[in-house]
């Protein structure tokens, strides 16, 4: 490949990279953002996208609502489906530890997974939304819908950062996370804030769901696909970390885009894995992580 | 994960079980193992029922041998770990004779040595060449085309269609590297040129590997993905404002993606399948089973396995693994009486008549490693929607 | 009225695990008093109780005349007791001025008026207001911790060891600001590690022995009673300096 050949394309796999990185980051956060309060792994974020990208679709589909009305049923479905979850498969476990929580979280990400097949079947579903052809920048092209939902994952990210820094829930949701012992001590309610948390970070990989469907088309493992994508980002960026979640997504999804184009397309899933191995040698507690 | 799922299965044909077991002493026991979930999912299903369907008629005119036969159907997951394990609870549990209708290839080569080492009969749909190369000594047989063979129709479908560049952009599957070459050798005799990109099936974009595709100038991309993966493809392809042919398999661009997806992100592709025997005689038998004008040539082919199980049972006497091993052939091929199902063909083997089975999928004559000889191939394009055939050969 | 009487105190961590076996405390408006005694005595056990982090199995406890339940930390955040906890004092991650902020959770219409008398107390705390918590040192972090313990106005202040972890110095200033505090009519229940200089700096003090008063009065006299100086201060001394140093 001649340079200025090689330099376009790897522009455009950033730039690619970037796109899928933000949109990533959403159910990134989600996942984080359910550490951070309840100390444990949720496995079951990739299925709870799935949920959420199902919610949206009917809202969508059935309902004719647009799109970014979906959006927020697709939040609305994950967050109840997140709490549900909580209440039944992991809470009984919380005197057993996070290892124990985290796999009542996979199994209810299976119980989840068959759930919807139950009602839609194996089959791929899209959403009702007119296909557009891209836009060429000299030797950069960008889609109109993944500057949609650029903007729309941008604009979940500003109100989630508005809703942690600037709401008296939100601020109690960081103290849990911080220091949950004085929180409750300054009269933070832990289950409260817990429910919160769950339905927040649950949305959250719904609207994910939908988003990353929005591209593509949706099936029962959309979401369960990406599990080692947001887990990488989320330990990359230090677990429990919002921001370290955002710049986690952000490299996870340029190193995919890089990997299919100087290493191999197939060598793409490697990337999380040695993501993992590569944190948890050298630096345990991640980019912006606070615990070991 | 799947160990609950596999778990429920287990529980839920525990529970089927009793129903199942008729008055008869030791019943012969037949595993399907099909695809419910996964990749594969939209096939095991139907493929599983058809079964049931066949085996349902032939207990109701008493079984064979005198026997009834208890089927037990499990979810190979479209993954090989998931299909060990149901392939192992199919061999420890069940003890069946037979199993049927393995859909991946990645599937099939994992649970072939089960197969072999317990001389538990393995008959597949699968399509990988390593398959029948496995030292299965006979133990397994296919009734789909192998990829090789798909690969050299598929490359000569694109230079017949123009064709000088051909990109080919497949996920890892244990045929990529195989059906690539075939691809390539028809497409350099026909003075084209051919390159591979395989891509990662789990991803939810493909722009990259698309832009990747874009820069060889191809005027064909070949498709060779599944259906999640390709629907993916399609969209990115549609975006980049690709201007060339694309070519398919028919087990990715089926009925389910022209539902799911844009129709103008599909319109024009083209696929490839081989062929079951439309018109014939058990071609019409797997309508009736299906309940559908168009079934898919998995259920054709799973009809056939069936079918050739009974009826190497009944040549050889017994109900055991081994006996469908030395038989198969004897009921698949030769100079016997033309027979489309098992209930005309024990009938015949009752009388002691020698039969040959013509199936649904097509003549399902084996050569020594269990590749099947003869099968047509079915080409079809998406017009205004709808997949439209151009011609089968 | 008095601010705080406990009566007969009982609880721990479980029915074979009690700490606290018998207490009785008594704080007067605008008085220091401090609890002291060996490790394990039951000091921090006597605050967790009275905060509502654990339930008393027996005893009673009345702020300003009236019995309370401690229920829950909500429960006595409401009677007006509010407890500096010893370590983790603060949200590192937040802000100096969300720290404050999330004093006043149970209350938050009131917070604004409250934030201006916390700033006016102590204006170290509105230069900082921007900073994370983490970033401030020992000495600014117990005056955090206290701005925002008072931020739900109590009727009662508690701290648990505030000077654990100081330098000699900044002890002595936080020592001061405490004292400022109670002079300003708060009352305070303080457990401290460092004895004697607690007693020099408190009104009263209670000296604490596997879970039950074993001394009590004006603080002065016991700094001066040779059997306390004996027991609890001569041996403790040292050790106790040689960790502040460390720390």
């Amino acid at each position: 490949m001649p340079d200025s050949f090689l330099f376009g394309a790897i522009l455009q796999a950033l730039i690619n990279g970037v796109i899928s990185g933000t949109i990533l980051a959403v159910p990134a956060i989600g996942f984080s953002a359910i550490f951070a309060v309840l100390n444990y792994p949720n496995f079951a974020i990739g299925a709870l996208a799935s949920v959420g990208a199902y919610g949206g679709l009917v809202a969508n589909t059935v309902f004719g609502l647009p799109l970014e009305v979906s959006l927020l049923a697709a939040f609305a479905t994950a967050a109840v489906a997140g709490i549900v979850v909580e209440w039944v498969a992991v809470r009984p476990l919380n005197q057993a530890g996070a290892l124990m929580m985290a796999i009542a979280s996979l199994a209810a990400a299976i119980v989840l997974e068959n759930v919807i097949r139950f009602f839609w079947g194996n089959g791929l579903r899209g959403y009702d939304l007119p296909m557009l052809r891209d836009v060429q920048f000299g030797a950069i092209r960008v889609g109109p819908q993944q500057v949609k939902n650029f903007g729309i994952s941008i604009a979940a990210m500003v109100a989630l950062w508005a809703f942690l820094a600037l709401t008296p829930l939100g601020r109690a949701m960081r103290a849990v996370a911080d220091n949950a012992d004085l929180a409750r001590l300054r009269g933070v309610d832990p289950v409260r804030i817990a429910a919160v948390a769950v339905a927040l970070g649950a949305g959250l990989a719904g609207m994910g769901g939908m988003l990353i469907g929005l591209d593509t088309s949706i099936d029962p493992l959309t979401g369960p696909r990406l599990v080692l994508s947001i887990f990488a980002a989320a330990v990359l960026g230090g677990l429990g970390s919002i921001p370290g979640a955002v710049v986690g997504a952000l490299v996870i999804g340029m190193a995919e885009e890089l990997t299919v184009l100087l290493i191999a397309p197939s060598y793409r899933s490697v990337v999380g894995f040695v993501v993992i191995l590569a944190v948890l040698t050298v630096r345990p507690a991640g980019l912006f992580g606070a615990r070991a | 994960m799947t160990l609950a799922r596999r778990t429920l299965l287990l529980s839920t044909s525990l529970l089927a079980a009793p129903s199942l077991v008729r008055a008869q002493a030791a019943p012969i026991k037949l595993g399907t193992l099909t695809p419910l979930t996964g990749a594969g999912g939209p096939y095991g299903p139907v493929m599983a029922a058809c079964v049931r369907g066949v085996v349902d008629q032939v207990n109701a005119a008493g079984g064979v041998l005198g026997k009834q036969i208890e089927l037990i159907s499990e979810d190979d997951q479209t993954n090989p770990e998931a299909g060990v394990r149901a392939a192992r609870k199919l061999i420890d549990v069940d003890r069946v004779s037979a199993i049927m209708g393995t859909w991946a290839s990645s599937v099939t080569t994992a649970v072939a040595p089960l197969a072999w080492e317990n001389k538990v009969f393995l008959a597949t749909v699968s399509g990988a060449d390593s398959i029948t190369l496995l030292p299965h000594n006979g133990w397994l047989v296919r009734t789909q085309p192998n990829t090789t063979l798909q690969g050299k129709k598929f490359g000569e479908f694109a230079v017949a269609q123009g064709a000088k560049r051909i990109f080919v952009m497949m996920p890892q599957t244990p045929f990529t590297q195989s059906q690539f070459a075939a691809m390539k050798a028809a497409a350099e005799a026909g003075g084209g040129a051919a390159e591979l990109l395989i891509y990662d099936a789990t991803k939810p974009s493909l722009r990259t590997e698309v832009d990747q595709a874009m820069r060889f100038r191809p005027d064909v991309i070949v498709a060779g993905g599944y259906t999640p993966d390709t629907s993916v493809l399609l969209r990115d392809l549609y975006r980049a404002s690709f201007s060339g042919k694309v070519l398919a398999f028919a087990y990715a661009v089926n009925q389910a993606m022209l539902g799911a997806i844009p129709k103008e992100v599909v319109e024009g592709v083209m696929t490839l399948a081989p062929s079951p025997a439309a018109g014939s005689g058990g071609y019409a038998k797997v309508q009736a089973l299906a309940g559908t004008q168009a079934p898919d040539p998995y259920t054709c082919q799973i009809y056939d396995h069936v079918n050739l199980v009974l009826m190497a049972m009944a040549k050889g006497g017994a109900t055991t693994g081994q006996a469908v091993h030395d038989n198969i052939r004897k009921v698949s091929q030769g100079s016997g009486e033309s027979v489309d199902t098992a209930l005309d063909g024990l009938r015949a083997i009752a009388a002691g008549r020698e039969v040959n089975y013509e199936g649904a999928s097509g003549p399902c004559d084996f050569n020594e490693i269990g590749d099947v000889l003869d099968v047509k191939f079915r080409y079809e394009q998406v017009k205004a929607g709808a997949l439209t055939l151009i011609r089968i050969a | 009225m008095t601010a705080l009487v406990v009566e007969g105190l009982v609880g721990g961590y479980g029915p074979d695990d009690q700490v606290v076996k018998g207490v009785g405390l008594t704080v007067a408006p605008g008085r220091l008093v401090c609890v002291i005694g060996p490790n394990g005595a039951g000091k921090s056990t006597v605050l967790k109780l009275l905060a509502g982090l654990l339930r008393p199995m027996a005893g009673s406890i009345r702020v300003f005349g009236q019995a309370v339940t401690p229920a829950s930390p909500r429960a006595m955040i409401a009677a007006g007791c509010v407890l500096v906890p010893q370590e983790r004092n603060v949200f590192g991650a937040l802000t100096v001025e969300e720290n404050l902020l999330m004093g006043a959770y149970t209350e938050r219409g009131r917070a604004k008026s409250r934030i201006a008398e916390a700033y006016a107390r102590f204006p170290l705390l509105r230069e900082r207001r921007r900073q994370a918590a983490r970033t401030l040192s020992g000495g600014q972090r117990q005056v955090l911790a206290m701005g925002q313990a008072l931020m739900a106005a109590p009727r009662l202040l508690m701290l648990d060891e505030p000077t654990a972890g100081l330098s000699p110095v900044a002890a002595q200033e936080l020592f001061a600001t405490i004292r400022a505090l109670a002079d300003s009519g708060m009352p305070i229940l303080m457990v401290e590690q460092n004895a004697l200089d607690a007693l020099h700096v408190s009104d009263e003090a209670v000296v604490l022995v596997d879970g039950r008063n074993a001394h009590g009065g004006p603080a002065r006299a016991l700094a001066a009673d040779p059997t306390i100086r004996r027991l609890f201060l001569g041996g403790r001394a040292v050790p106790d300096t040689t960790k502040e140093m460390s720390a």
